[in-house]
Formats: structure tokens, C-alpha cells, sequence
């Protein structure tokens, strides 16, 4: 048990936090729901591949710089403190790019690594639908095989980036099987195909942040399934134990929002009131114990052990704490908070205030987590 | 950057939870509940056999001269099997402050006796009237307006049998029954309250984790509606959650023992933080534990309540985990807000 930073990680974060207080954008980009918003943030994207701070944790045979969990995270760290742009290829950088690495062929790789690390290729996910969200093993867009190609048919929902993306990662069904989760295949599909229909769903937060994508008998070579047919389950879980897993979200985020409430406290001259001070304490507790719970995970990750549930623990953590600091925040804008946005500061506040609330929802609701937690890590009867 | 424990740190653990497992049954708990002492002494030698009770004592004094992290995960074993004797005390505190600020004199008349089994060893910390162990410690510290002093204890009389958790031996101490030995060295009592912190949030993550156990195992066999209790979500929801606030607590706890291990400046709201997480972890625990046992768990006979009561002590006992949370909340209302105005002005 040793937490000092080691020489390399400790000249990593300084290296990293003067580049990003030089080059970090002075003020907000335009949201990547929009057009302008897009264009800004792969503009920014490219930028930091130049600079040699995309796929951080990425293998170097993969064309990223090969660093640890610990080190990646203190990435995120110093990202978030710097107060930088939200990234826009997460699902590509997340989702894909290991996907790829640990079952798609060498001309995938070839095809997708560099061009998701060069943000060339805006990706989104398409796994949930309208009748399978939590059930995911319930998904119904078809792919049925037609010589060398899938044609594909059905509907996703909630694909985020969707209106924006060039390419999707979608989970189909192709056979009956014996089980549900057998007849399941990941394909790599091209947003450009003919067939393929986009749709903008606005959120609670007016962003139109989500879209629903319809296949129309799309054609897709059978050179873009990931693994094999029928494999789709198992890759799709591999790549949800990335998303929920160590490190994907700092707690360096929250830290900057608790740190932001405790100055809207001081503003409001409500820092004296016991309820508030209790409250704030509270959450300092909770944002830290995620911040320990998380470099843990990150340590067992760096030494080849799956954190296994303890990934659902680490999402319930930071979830339900964002929410807990937004909620916080809304009681001390009070009735003020009721009129519409007061300047572009006051309107990422309502946004994110919002946003904060799909936290429990997406990647897995917190009733999903309890019941894995439940099942694999005390052994419940299912 | 590393948060895994050594090999040698993996096999103190399990030697521990050996030797306190073969010596401190759930029969034994009971015992020392209902008053019995016959035997405390028999456990108590096992125990310094084993060189837990010299675990952080020098090796020139016949210790182990290992530090905060080795003694949380022995603690976690201690409170698992709820073991009654004041091994936090005994093995952690009473040696740290002998060796900050005891002379010479004073660490080699009973830093040895301590490491050996001979001596059980107390104090009175600051911000609380309590000692534990009141009914077998050789030796008490204590502090008052004169600074801190030690006094050997023949045998005292003021053991209350009426508290809530009789097998901890709780009474109070009054200064005119004892013959004070000044201690004249510096003590840090933040220090000394972060370990108190630590230590107790470590004594609670084992507690919590038999509670845990005993509960998981229970709703797996127990069935209602022809199937496992367990299967309900009802059920799995709110043991999840305590495994949950459990999990964050334990790793708390390392975190915290490791910055006390180098005075790292983040060892004392760590320490708090620690506390806090692990008294509301232990309290979820004991709460949904007897929840889910049911009428059963709701009898003296049952061993339920001597793992609750002991739960109910080690979150109130020496300050408490409120005064955790009063400095955690001082820290950040006041001094972070503190420092940001400073940075302002300049």
C-alpha cells in the first residue's frame, strides 16, 4: 500500500496541467449538440492527439501512449480541473477502440484505431431500444444475412452524438438461439449507408443531445461484424465493463462542482446555516470516498484484475453524488432558479442541473447496479 | 501509486483473523457480555503470542515495529469476531503516545510488558470520559488541564455492568483514585485523534462485514412465498446498498492508514472521513441485518445483538463519528472558503 505518485506519474501531471493551462479554450465551446458545437470540439480533439494526450491508456501497438490506469486517470484528473471542453469521440475512445483491440480483426483495427484517435470518425453507441433499455438482451433490430452482407432492420433510442456521428456500434439480433443473449451480433455500421434515418429527441434540458436511429434494411459487408456472429453478448459485456469500470469518471469533476456550490453558498451568504454546512460536509465525504473507491478499482485494473462489481459500486458512488450536489445547488438558487437562464455561466448550470439526473439512469440504471451487486458480489439468488 | 497490499501485509491479516477466530467464538463474546473474565486472560496471551498486541511497538522493545496499515487490517479481524479486549488501545494507541512522548524510562518499563501479553493497556482520550477495559488494564492514560499522565491501575473498582455493550469493560475514571505519572513529551492530539478515527473506522468495517455475512447467508436459506427471501429485490436493494457504503468505508479506511503511515498532510480528514463512512456503513449494516432476520434476530439469544450493541459503542465511544463529521464540515466550510478569499485578496 503506497499512495505517492511515482517520478514518471508526478512529471506527467505537470507536463499535462501547463499544456492544458495554455491551451484549454478561454471561453465555453458551443454545445456538441450543435453543428458549430461539433466542429469545435473535433477541432479541440485534434489538438490534443497532436499534442500526444488522446488514448492516454491506449496501448502504444494501438498508436496511443500506453500508460496505466493510474496515470490515465490522472489525465482525467487534470482535464477536469482545467476546466476543458467535454470530450466527443468517448464512446470511439471508450467503446470501440477496446472493443476492437481485444476482438476486431487487423483490417478493422487498421481501418477504426487511428481514425478514432484522430477524431476522424465521431462514433455513438447503439445498443438501447424502445423495448430493450435495462432488459438490453431484449433488443430486436434484425440482421439477417443476404451473400457477403447483413441487412438490418429495427429502431435505437438514446443514442447520444447520434444526429453528429459517422459511424454507430450496433447490437442486432441474428439467430433465435437457444438463449436470448446467443442470437446477439456487434456490427460496425456507417452512418452514411443508405437506410440508415436519424432523428433528434430533445431532452429535459432542451439539448438535443440524443437521437433515434432507424435501419431501414441497411447493408452491412459481414467484414464489419465484431468477433463472430453470434458473439455479440460477450463483446457487448466487455465493453460495458469498460464503460462502467475504473477511471471513466473523475472525481476531479465532482470535486469542481462541490467546490462550485460551496462558492455559490458563500455568494448567497448562506454558508453559516447549519443545514447547508451539514450538507456540504456530507458531500465532501461522499466525493471523496468515490475518489478512493475509484483509485482502487484503477490499482486492481493496473495489476490485470477485473474490478468485476465493484464497477457498479464505483457508478452508484459518483451517480448519485452528482445528482446530490446539483440538488444542493438548486436549493441555494431557490426561487432565482425559476426564471429562465441569467447569462451562458447561469445556463450551463441549468443544463448540467439537469444532465446531472440522467447520471442514474444511463450505463446501467442504479437499480441494474444494485441488483448486480446483489447477485455477483453477495451471491442472491437472481 | 499503489493501493494493494504486500504479501506480508496479506499473510498479518490472515494470521489474525486465525488466531482471533480459534480464540473468540461468538460463545466467547457472550461470555465476556455477561460479565464472565476467566477467559480473557487465555485469549489475551494467544493474542500477544502471535505478536499482535506488540504489532507497532520497536523491535528493540519485542514488537513487531510495523505501522497503521498492518493494524487496520488487524483491526477489521478484531471486529469481526467482536472480540471484547482493547486491542485498538493496547497494540495502537497506548504505544504511539509512549513512544512520542513517554521518556525513555517510561517506554522501557512498559512498552516491553505490552508487547509481551503481561500488560492491557487504556486511556481516556480527549473530548471523552470514558475508558475502556476498565475491569483488566494495567495501565491508563489520560489527559486533563495538567497535560497528559499514566498511571498504573492495581485494580478498579468503577466498572459499570449496566452499559450498553458490557463486554467492552466501560466505566469512567476519576483522577483522585489514581497516582498520576506525569507525561511530559509533546503529543499531537490530532494525530492521536486520527488514529482513534482510523482504528474505530476499522473495528467497524469488521463488524459490518460479519453482519453482512451472517445476513447474506441468512436471506439465501430463509424462504417466505416458497423462494429465498434473497430473491426479493426489496431485499437485494438494501443489501446492496449496505455493501455498498461498506466497500467505500474499507478502502476509506486504507486510505486513511496509509497517509497516517506518512504523515501525509491529508491523514487527519482522511482519518475523519474514514470514521464517518464506516459508522454510517456499520449503522446501515446492524440496521438491515436485523431488519431482514426478523422476529429471530430480535432475541437475547441470538448473537445479532451483541455485533449491534457493539456497533452502537465504537460510533458513539470517544467523541464520536459526529465530531468526524463537525471537523470534516469546519474544513471545508470554513478554511477552504478561508484560503479562497486569501487567494482573492492577493
Amino acid at each position: 500500500l503506497d499512495l505517492r505518485e511515482r517520478p514518471d506519474q508526478r512529471r506527467f501531471r505537470a507536463d499535462l496541467r501547463a499544456w492544458l493551462g495554455e491551451h484549454v479554450p478561454r471561453s465555453p465551446l458551443p454545445p456538441l449538440s450543435t453543428v458549430d458545437g461539433v466542429r469545435a470540439h473535433v477541432a479541440w480533439e485534434r489538438r490534443l492527439t497532436a499534442a500526444g494526450y488522446t488514448g492516454v491508456h491506449w496501448p502504444l501497438e494501438y498508436g496511443g501512449q500506453g500508460k496505466d490506469a493510474v496515470t490515465s486517470a490522472i489525465f482525467e484528473e487534470e482535464y477536469a480541473r482545467a476546466g476543458a471542453p467535454e470530450r466527443a469521440n468517448v464512446v470511439g475512445l471508450r467503446l470501440v477502440g477496446p472493443a476492437l483491440m481485444a476482438y476486431g480483426t487487423d483490417p478493422q483495427r487498421h481501418r477504426h484505431l487511428p481514425a478514432i484517435l484522430g477524431c476522424d470518425e465521431l462514433w455513438s453507441q447503439g445498443f438501447s431500444e424502445p423495448e430493450a433499455g435495462s432488459d438490453l438482451a431484449a433488443v430486436r433490430t434484425r440482421a439477417s444475412r443476404d451473400g457477403d452482407h447483413l441487412v438490418v432492420t429495427g429502431e435505437k433510442i438514446w443514442t447520444t452524438l447520434g444526429v453528429h456521428a459517422d459511424w454507430i456500434l450496433a447490437l442486432v439480433r441474428t439467430g433465435s438461439g437457444e438463449r436470448r443473449h446467443d442470437g446477439l451480433t456487434l456490427l460496425l455500421v456507417d452512418m452514411r449507408t443508405e437506410g440508415v434515418e436519424r432523428r433528434p429527441i430533445v431532452q429535459v434540458n432542451a439539448d438535443a443531445g440524443f437521437a433515434q436511429i432507424t435501419f431501414n434494411e441497411v447493408r452491412v459487408p459481414e467484414d464489419q461484424v465484431v468477433g463472430s456472429v453470434g458473439q455479440g453478448w460477450t463483446v457487448a459485456m466487455h465493453v460495458l465493463t469498460v464503460e462502467r469500470g475504473a477511471g471513466t469518471v473523475s472525481h476531479a469533476w465532482l470535486e469542481q462542482d462541490l467546490r462550485a456550490t460551496i462558492a455559490l453558498a458563500r455568494e448567497r451568504g448562506r454558508l453559516e446555516e447549519p443545514l447547508v454546512r451539514r450538507e456540504l460536509a456530507l458531500l465532501r465525504v461522499q466525493v471523496q470516498r468515490y475518489r478512493f473507491s475509484n483509485l482502487r478499482a484503477l490499482c486492481l485494473t493496473d495489476h490485470g484484475i477485473d474490478p468485476g462489481p465493484e464497477a457498479s459500486i464505483n457508478k452508484l458512488l459518483w451517480s448519485e453524488t452528482r445528482k446530490r450536489i446539483y440538488r444542493l445547488g438548486a436549493e441555494l438558487r431557490g426561487e432565482d432558479g425559476l426564471l429562465d437562464a441569467q447569462g451562458p455561466e447561469d445556463s450551463e448550470w441549468q443544463r448540467q442541473y439537469w444532465y446531472s439526473r440522467a447520471a442514474t439512469i444511463y450505463g446501467g440504471s442504479s437499480q441494474i447496479q444494485k441488483n448486480i451487486i446483489a447477485e455477483r458480489l453477495l451471491g442472491l439468488p437472481r | 501509486m499503489d493501493f494493494m497490499f504486500t504479501q506480508e501485509q496479506e499473510a498479518i491479516a490472515r494470521v489474525a483473523r486465525r488466531v482471533l477466530g480459534d480464540h473468540c467464538s461468538p460463545r466467547d463474546v457472550r461470555a465476556a457480555f455477561e460479565g464472565e473474565l476467566p477467559g480473557a486472560g487465555a485469549r489475551w496471551d494467544a493474542i500477544a503470542a502471535a505478536g499482535i498486541a506488540g504489532l507497532c511497538i520497536p523491535e528493540v522493545y519485542g514488537g513487531q515495529g510495523l505501522g497503521p496499515v498492518e493494524m487496520v487490517l488487524v483491526l477489521e479481524e478484531a471486529g469481526r469476531v467482536c472480540l471484547p479486549d482493547p486491542l485498538l488501545e493496547t497494540a495502537w494507541l497506548v504505544p504511539a503516545l509512549l513512544l512520542e512522548a513517554g521518556t525513555d524510562e517510561q517506554q522501557r518499563r512498559w512498552l516491553p510488558r505490552i508487547a509481551t501479553g503481561e500488560v492491557v493497556a487504556s486511556l481516556r482520550a480527549p473530548g471523552s470520559e470514558l475508558v475502556v477495559a476498565m475491569d483488566r488494564c494495567g495501565l491508563v492514560l489520560w489527559t486533563d488541564d495538567h497535560g497528559w499522565s499514566l498511571a498504573e491501575v492495581p485494580s478498579l473498582p468503577s466498572v459499570s455492568r449496566r452499559s450498553l455493550d458490557r463486554g467492552l469493560g466501560l466505566g469512567r475514571i476519576t483522577d483522585r483514585e489514581l497516582d498520576r505519572e506525569p507525561i511530559s513529551g509533546e503529543v499531537g492530539d490530532p494525530t492521536l485523534i486520527a488514529r482513534i478515527a482510523t482504528g474505530s473506522a476499522a473495528l467497524l468495517n469488521g463488524l459490518s462485514d460479519w453482519l453482512m455475512a451472517v445476513t447474506t447467508r441468512h436471506v439465501r436459506t430463509r424462504e417466505q412465498f416458497g423462494r429465498p427471501i434473497g430473491s426479493f429485490q426489496a431485499v437485494k436493494h438494501m443489501l446492496a446498498e449496505v455493501a455498498t457504503d461498506l466497500h467505500a468505508a474499507r478502502v476509506a479506511t486504507w486510505f486513511a492508514a496509509e497517509a497516517l503511515s506518512r504523515v501525509a498532510s491529508e491523514a487527519h480528514e482522511a482519518a475523519d472521513i474514514a470514521r464517518w463512512t464506516a459508522a454510517s456503513a456499520a449503522l446501515l449494516a446492524s440496521d438491515a441485518a436485523l431488519q431482514l432476520h426478523g422476529g429471530i434476530g430480535f432475541t437475547w439469544e441470538h448473537d445479532l445483538h451483541l455485533w449491534m450493541k457493539r456497533v452502537s459503542a465504537l460510533v458513539h465511544l470517544y467523541g464520536g463519528h459526529e465530531q468526524s463529521l463537525s471537523r470534516i464540515e469546519s474544513r471545508v466550510c470554513d478554511d477552504l472558503v478561508d484560503a479562497a478569499q486569501k487567494q482573492e485578496a492577493r
